[in-house]
């Protein structure tokens, strides 16, 4: 492809980066050094690293994430940048991560401290900025247990207000699932198989897994478990239901991280070259129960189709 | 020959033609295709045809037309002047296609080749020139690949019209070198009024004859390369001369279809370590997947 | 200073280490910058990220933890910049005459946009920022030698839309990047605060 001795400049580290952020961001800072920071946080979730901004003086706090689709790269003004992903900087409630210090103090002293001392990352020293978000005080009594002793206030964590707490983020997030009429049902969305069944029957129980499904992902298994129960989620039962997800969920196993589910979004098979080794949700549709379940074709038939 | 639609956006493809002359609906015609600028590694390739009735084909001979191949410039814009004169019994049709759209079939995700272009070209031609009310009889055309193939393919589109596909029909039958020279004619004005839509800045436009073995060629090629964009639109990409140019001198380009390109396994751009960064015990839900989101480590 | 060969860890760069978890960060830290291709240090390495290649030991080692400072001084004059998402990995970061090449062949048809880029046809759709949002590029323009250090990156120019190309195909609002924009939506459902009373 290309000459040995020929040097390779997109190989070096990515020094420029597009991204889509809420116009706070671009909120400009009281003080010289008070502008807007990303800083690595604990995800509340996963427990390890990941990306957050904080817009000038750390009034609110923002996740970064990125779309990512193979093989894209950008034309910016009259130049071109390899680094073909956008990034998305999206508001986020710090509570979910305060909540993260919260429970871990619950764990290991199990009293009624101050928040400077729970809030507390040798990982993650930025975590103390979470406290001056104005948001973090006024939300904190959804999650705790305060008393206060002269003028200092101490706090421990709530599990039952929390869930209650849990249960209005999965209300908030049903809601707007489905008024951006999001796709909550028919786990595979390959482009062969239309799931008739997914347009008409999707059922509340549909829309409230998946928001504890999302909400999930800004808090902890266990959490995540305790909220499912207080949910009362009837367990997952029917083959049409999504084995993989629940398995990825609640289990140690590793899933195939390299798969490329993108295959399943073309909306031209036909031209596109299938793999021989079948996905573990190609697997799982082939055992389905595909009776309604209407070939793509079937809608273009000229041949008066028999009804199922 | 009034090449302005084609002039104006050189991008596309565009199909032109003359007046169908009376004599030519009234009674059974011949019609021969012919086409021009098939080699070459720029500029359009013209599919030309040229028709008239059955009892005109002396007259015609008495035009003497001859394969455009054995005559200069000068004498093709001059027959075609002929032909324009007998207007009241020849009448011609041309397709050109693009450079860029020759490089985008043969670049298509479902790859179209040269020969199936050509082909489908010419029948839509014929159709065009029966659409119009030409009443064909019988079809003289000079081969693009095998002619039995080609014969029994446009036997198939065309069961009415006796076809006749031969090597070198552009010298055999009259009406196959007056096609000739409508092609021809008008491929060399569109190459010659050619408007880069490029701004190419001060690059020379001696380009040679534009034929991929012309030294002269290669070197404008070579020589007007842009690292980023390759070349203009007046360079058909999907030649293998191109293509060796630009993986020596242009940036790397990947499509998600050049998987398929034996010299890009096992080269996997570093861009693809970005993805799967989620820790094995953890995968994001669907939605993210989905959507192709995924959770950003670090700048 | 690199050298191949299983070293023990002490020994590494000189670096004295209490435990061997703190010398293998210690290690990311002193090998950034380092081309692709070259493994530091090859069996300490190894033993640290046994899984990874080499491109991948550069691409972890190039995420450092020390935070990125956004300097808005120059958002008032920051120009709005013609952003094009291509369906191709072009290798390079650099200028290129886009508006010599490319904007003049851009043709709008009844739905989308039609280009050819490299000879390959391309179709697209503009896209708008959401509204309440704005597009950002920000640039890095030096990077600190030390781990320890802050970054920084400034604005470099804004957008309020941005055209997204497919090959051959128009984008579709089920796919690709037009389906990852219902995320901003959903976010601020999700992240918005949990009023008193019960609604």
């Amino acid at each position: 492809m290309l000459g040995s001795g020929r040097r390779r400049p997109a190989d070096s580290r990515p020094d420029q980066w597009v991204l889509v952020a809420p116009e706070p961001v671009t909120d400009l800072p009281m003080k010289p050094d008070g502008g807007p920071l990303f800083t690595r946080l604990r995800n509340p979730s996963t427990g390890e690293a990941a990306l957050y901004l904080f817009n000038s003086s750390a009034q609110q706090l923002f996740e970064v994430k990125a779309f990512h689709e193979e093989y894209r790269s950008w034309f910016i003004g009259q130049a071109v940048q390899h680094d073909g992903r956008l990034l998305f900087a999206t508001p986020m409630d710090p509570l979910f991560l305060v909540l993260f210090y919260l429970i871990k103090a619950e764990k290991e002293q199990g009293k009624f401290q101050p928040l400077d001392q729970v809030v507390v990352d040798s990982e993650f020293s930025s975590c103390t900025m979470l406290l001056q978000c104005a948001r973090v005080m006024d939300s904190l009594h959804h999650v705790i247990e305060e008393k206060e002793i002269g003028n200092k206030k101490f706090y421990k964590y709530s599990q039952e207000k929390t869930l209650k707490w849990l249960k209005k983020k999965v209300s908030q997030t049903v809601k707007v699932l489905k008024s951006s009429n999001v796709c909550v049902g028919g786990r595979v969305q390959s482009a062969t198989f239309i799931s008739g069944k997914q347009i008409t029957d999707v059922k509340e129980d549909d829309y409230v897994r998946y928001a504890h499904g999302l909400i999930s992902e800004y808090i902890s298994e266990d959490l995540s478990v305790e909220l499912s129960k207080y949910l009362q989620l009837p367990e997952l039962t029917s083959p049409e239901a999504d084995p993989p997800l629940k398995k990825r969920k609640f289990s140690d196993a590793p899933v195939e991280a390299e798969e490329d589910y993108t295959k399943f979004n073309s909306s031209d098979l036909k031209n596109k070259k299938t793999t021989s080794k079948m996905s573990a949700a190609q697997k799982a549709l082939a055992k389905v129960d595909k009776t309604g379940m209407k070939t793509i074709s079937a809608f273009f038939s000229a041949k008066p189709k028999a009804t199922k | 020959m009034e090449l302005g639609e084609f002039e104006r956006d050189n991008a596309g493809s565009c199909r032109l033609g003359s007046p169908v002359p009376e004599l030519c609906r009234a009674g059974p015609c011949c019609l021969g295709i012919d086409e021009a600028g098939r080699g070459p590694v720029l500029g359009p390739m013209v599919y030309g045809v040229c028709y008239c009735p059955l009892a005109k084909q002396e007259e015609l001979g008495a035009l003497k037309m001859a394969d455009s191949k054995t005559l200069t410039e000068a004498e093709r814009e001059q027959l075609f002047g002929t032909l324009d004169g007998a207007r009241d019994f020849v009448g011609w049709a041309l397709h050109i296609l693009s450079p860029n759209l020759i490089s985008t079939s043969m670049q298509q995700r479902a790859k179209y080749n040269l020969n199936a272009l050509s082909h489908d070209t010419a029948i839509g031609l014929i159709q065009h020139v029966l659409d119009a009310g030409v009443h064909v009889a019988e079809v003289f055309v000079d081969t693009v690949g095998p002619a039995e193939k080609y014969q029994e393919k446009l036997k198939r589109h065309f069961p009415e019209l006796e076809v006749t596909v031969r090597p070198k029909a552009d010298s055999l039958f009259p009406i196959v070198s007056a096609a000739s020279i409508c092609a021809k004619v008008a491929r060399d004005r569109a190459v010659k009024n050619w408007t880069f839509l490029e701004d190419l800045g001060d690059v020379s436009v001696e380009y040679g004859s534009g034929y991929p073995n012309d030294p002269k060629t290669k070197e404008w090629l070579a020589q007007c390369l842009d690292p980023v964009f390759g070349y203009p639109q007046f360079v058909r990409f999907s030649w293998s001369t191109a293509q060796t140019i630009l993986e020596s001198k242009a940036v790397p380009v990947r499509w998600d279809d050049s998987e398929d390109d034996p010299a890009q396994k096992g080269t996997r751009s570093v861009l693809s370590f970005f993805a799967r960064k989620e820790s094995s015990k953890h995968q994001p839900h669907r939605f993210f997947h989905e959507r192709k989101l995924e959770t950003v480590t670090g700048l | 200073m690199h050298r191949g060969g299983g070293l023990p860890p002490a020994e590494c760069a000189g670096l004295r280490t209490t435990s061997p978890s703190m010398h293998q960060d210690r290690r990311a830290a002193r090998c950034e910058g380092v081309p692709v291709g070259v493994i530091p240090f090859s069996g300490c390495a190894r033993d640290a990220w046994p899984q990874l290649s080499s491109a991948c030991l550069w691409s972890k080692m190039s995420e450092s933890s020390s935070p990125v400072r956004l300097d808005l001084s120059s958002l008032r004059e920051a120009p709005q910049d013609v952003l094009h998402m291509l369906p191709c990995e072009v290798e390079h970061n650099g200028s290129a005459p886009v508006d010599r090449y490319f904007t003049p062949a851009i043709r709008q048809g009844s739905q989308e946009k039609s280009v050819s880029f490299r000879g390959r046809s391309l179709k697209g759709q503009e896209v708008m920022v959401p509204q309440g949002y704005v597009g950002l590029v920000l640039k890095e323009d030096q990077r600190p030698c030390t781990e320890e250090e802050e970054r920084t990156v400034r604005l470099k120019s804004t957008f309020g839309a941005l055209t997204v190309w497919n090959l051959e195909r128009a984008p579709s609002a089920d796919d690709g990047l037009l389906l990852a924009l219902s995320w901003p939506g959903i976010a601020e459902a999700i992240h918005a605060p949990v009023l008193k009373k019960e609604q």
